[in-house]
């Protein structure tokens, strides 16, 4: 047996402070696994979550995941590191469905606070209000440049959103993301 | 670094894949291939444990003179090998068989994609050929892309695709297209240099120039 130790996994994203009212953190190492699958079959009713939404949701008994339907019939489930087999084995039997496991393949990051909605308006041209994307919204659209699906998942009342893109853009797109934090002024933090 | 993937050379010989564990990391895919002519292996890595996986090559490989080379030295390991650069040393009128690669195309098969082109383009003799050239001069290194003359004559008949100093044979190396009627081992050639001077050549006998029969490659 050779003894090279647990592999140790890095994530492209430098820096991600900005400021006292953003938090930019980094959650590229969760597990992330897309499902394709019919629309009316075993795997969407298990799954139970419509298009451009998002939900916790315990499979199969197992513990409570993030769902995300980031277009029709196909979910984004994200989980904690290393849970893509328990995902693989809490979906249902069905010969329809396509499960990718793309941890590696994909960055996850998440911009929390007041101004989070401001930040991304500078950045993309999706109608961050209310009314469009509210909590628990899931949509797309190009983020500084970057194709990037968004879920808007609140914490506590504060404002946040999950932004999941290629990995190969992660680095730069972090420091975009930073950047363009850093730049927003006091006032409008509050 | 990797126990669950028998690396011996008769259970995991040249031009083979296995997936494994490397360093630590699962689901890695090892390519047994070698580009350089040396005996290497691709390692194909999820992309998050990239790094650790390299850090721990290069530790480990220490003792044994382990350390990354670039990309010139792979150019020109490569064509010391007679490995061509598709797209540098072919180009959109490049056939299998003009680019020396006749015997990597089975058209003993019943039938598969693209078959009626390979069949046709299998019987053409008139084709340019990529072939192995060696100037005369051994200190001489013609341009990429330097024109390939009919000694005696102002025909151009090719070009010159790579070239480099082998460091190996201590002499200049070639790869260049030709007319076929030139294509043979030994035919004399004229290349004409950006200053105008004109150099012979000859068409070496196999396009592998260091190795040519494979030992290193193959462990």
């Amino acid at each position: 047996m050779v003894d090279t130790g647990a592999p140790v996994f890095r994530s492209p994203v430098g820096r991600t402070d900005c400021g006292p009212a953003l938090s930019v953190t980094d959650h590229t190492d969760t597990a992330k696994v897309v499902v394709r699958a019919a629309g009316d079959g075993p795997t969407a009713q298990a799954l139970a979550v419509p298009f451009a939404r998002e939900r916790r949701v315990a499979l199969a008994g197992g513990p409570e995941r993030l769902v995300v339907g980031t277009r029709p019939g196909e979910w984004m489930i994200i989980s904690g590191w290393g849970q893509v087999a328990s995902i693989r084995r809490e979906l249902p039997e069905d010969p329809a469905a396509t499960v990718v496991d793309l941890t590696h393949g994909r960055a996850l990051l998440r911009v929390t606070g007041t101004p989070s909605a401001r930040l991304l308006a500078g950045l993309c041209n999706v109608d961050l209000s209310d009314d469009m994307t509210p909590d628990l919204a899931a949509f797309s659209g190009s983020v500084a440049g970057v194709m990037c699906d968004l879920v808007r998942e609140d914490v506590h009342g504060a404002r946040s959103y999950l932004i999941c893109l290629d990995r190969s853009y992660a680095g730069w797109f972090g420091e975009v993301l930073v950047d363009a934090g850093t730049r927003v002024r006091p006032e409008q933090q509050r | 670094m990797v126990d669950d993937v028998d690396l011996s050379a008769d259970a995991f010989p040249y031009m083979q894949v296995r997936t494994g564990t490397v360093a630590g990391a699962g689901e890695c895919v090892l390519l047994r291939i070698g580009f350089t002519g040396e005996l290497s292996y691709e390692l194909h890595v999820p992309a998050g444990f990239g790094l650790h996986v390299w850090e721990t090559l290069l530790a480990r490989g220490a003792d044994l003179g382990a350390r990354p080379f670039g990309v010139e030295a792979q150019r020109i390991l490569r064509l010391e090998k007679g490995h061509l650069i598709v797209g540098q040393d072919t180009d959109g009128l490049t056939r299998a068989a003009s680019a020396g690669l006749a015997g990597l195309v089975k058209l003993d098969k019943a039938d598969m994609a693209g078959r009626p082109e390979l069949a046709w383009a299998a019987g053409r003799t008139d084709l340019p050929m990529l072939v192995p050239i060696l100037t005369d001069d051994p200190g001489v290194v013609p341009a990429e892309a330097a024109q390939i003359i009919e000694p005696g004559t102002n025909t151009i008949r090719g070009r010159i695709t790579s070239s480099r100093m082998s460091p190996t044979l201590r002499r200049s190396v070639c790869l260049g297209q030709v007319d076929a009627p030139l294509a043979h081992s030994g035919c004399a050639l004229t290349i004409r240099l950006p200053d105008g001077r004109r150099v012979g050549a000859r068409v070496h006998d196999q396009h592998a120039f260091v190795d040519p029969e494979g030992v290193r490659l193959r462990g």
